[in-house]
């Protein structure tokens, strides 16, 4: 996982002494990372803005939590992840209100998501993928977790885990081909 | 090969393409690609989706800054004032209730108003006033600033969710679906007339409802 050159451990602790300009540091480094993982997740870029900020507020709470056992990406990363399945769990039947995500995910068209072929195509038909199988996807084949590690935080067997990937990529192939 | 032979490739070409495969049925699955062109098409397929998905980019940046509404939180958490610790007397809920429902009726009115009467230029009654706050008069301008204080709302209910009863969650996420369809209704019209000034300002009533009902909500004593 790339992050930009900031000194994460001397920020966080800044961060949590209350120092606002060193959490907008960490904000900067991995404003993007965490955004193309709501993203993608959640298909719908409205969302992900929310999901987004939401993350960044938990993580400030949370800041005195953070042991630096890991990078903060790392933990900034496991915490975006549960933030958007929160999301998901809560918006239940509310949800097939951005189920047309496919079409959302170009945003306003004036950043670089806006991009030509094979990829943006691909970013479109995961978007496009029910809700558990892309967020297995996501989680899997693009941030590289394990079925084990899946089945904990999305609370789902391993082996529906590994059905739900299976489901993805058969409906990605099928998207892409036709 | 038989059709059991594609059967069983096809239904472990995921774990074969991810390496999962025990050694001796990773063997007889690649045995088997060599001799049927189905699967290895298959294969191919899948392998080629597993490349183009790794190639894409991790980072990608939102259409606009964050850091601001980020910040104003960060530096003020609370949004909405309001005492969580005791539960509500009854009366208390049924007039919450009954606010709520009263907030659906004027939305309701409005949107069957606006639907019937698109092009009417006469005023409609959901442009009563509102009751205003401090939110309302932070974020009491232009739609998209009336839907970033209502989402913000959303989210500091979502954290809530645990102290109210299944019952009110309920209620809230019923009523705050239906003007949510009044609002996608009104956004629909106003994309074909986008200087519809009625339009506009029945989206941002439609908002201001929305914000109303979600304040009353997230000020809700704790009930759990």
């Amino acid at each position: 996982m790339t992050e930009q050159p900031v000194d994460p451990s001397g920020l966080v602790s800044r961060a949590v002494g209350g120092d606002v300009d060193a959490f907008e540091d960490l904000y900067r480094s991995s404003s993007g990372r965490v955004f193309g993982l709501c993203l993608r997740m959640c298909g719908n870029r409205s969302t992900a803005e929310e999901l987004t900020q939401e993350a960044f507020i938990r993580a400030w709470e949370k800041l005195p939590t953070f042991r630096g056992d890991s990078a903060f990406s790392t933990w900034m990363h496991r915490l975006t992840v549960n933030v958007v399945l929160g999301h998901q769990r809560s918006q239940g039947r509310r949800r097939t209100r951005e189920s047309a995500a496919g079409e959302e995910w170009y945003g306003d068209g004036s950043t670089s998501a806006r991009r030509s072929g094979v990829a943006m195509d691909l970013e479109r038909a995961i978007a496009a993928l029910p809700d558990r199988a892309r967020t297995v996807f996501v989680l899997h084949d693009v941030e590289g977790y394990k079925h084990t590690e899946i089945a904990q935080v999305a609370e789902m067997a391993v082996g529906t885990s590994k059905a739900q990937l299976s489901r993805a990529r058969q409906l990605l192939r099928k998207a892409l081909t036709s | 090969m038989t059709r059991f032979d594609c059967k069983l490739t096809t239904s472990r070409l995921d774990e074969l393409i991810d390496g999962t495969l025990e050694e001796s049925e990773a063997t007889t699955a690649i045995a088997h690609l060599e001799t049927c062109a189905g699967c290895l098409a298959e294969y191919e397929a899948a392998q080629s989706l597993l490349s183009a998905t790794r190639s894409l980019r991790t980072s990608i940046e939102p259409d606009h800054d964050l850091w601001p509404g980020i910040k104003a939180r960060v530096e003020d958490r609370r949004v909405v004032p309001g005492d969580f610790n005791h539960r509500p007397a009854p009366a208390t809920r049924r007039l919450w209730m009954a606010a709520a429902a009263a907030a659906i009726l004027v939305i309701s009115v409005s949107v069957a108003y606006m639907a019937g009467l698109e092009r009417a230029q006469t005023q409609t009654a959901s442009t009563a006033p509102v009751e205003t706050n401090a939110i309302l008069a932070a974020y009491g301008g232009p739609a998209m600033d009336l839907e970033l204080a209502r989402n913000q709302l959303r989210l500091n209910l979502e954290h809530r969710r645990d102290e109210l009863s299944p019952e009110t969650w309920s209620v809230v996420m019923e009523n705050t679906a239906v003007i949510d369809d009044a609002i996608a209704r009104i956004e629909h019209a106003l994309a074909d007339n986008p200087n519809d000034g009625r339009l506009n300002r029945q989206l941002a009533v439609a908002y201001r409802r929305q914000i109303d009902l979600l304040q009353r909500a997230t000020g809700l004593p704790a009930e759990a």
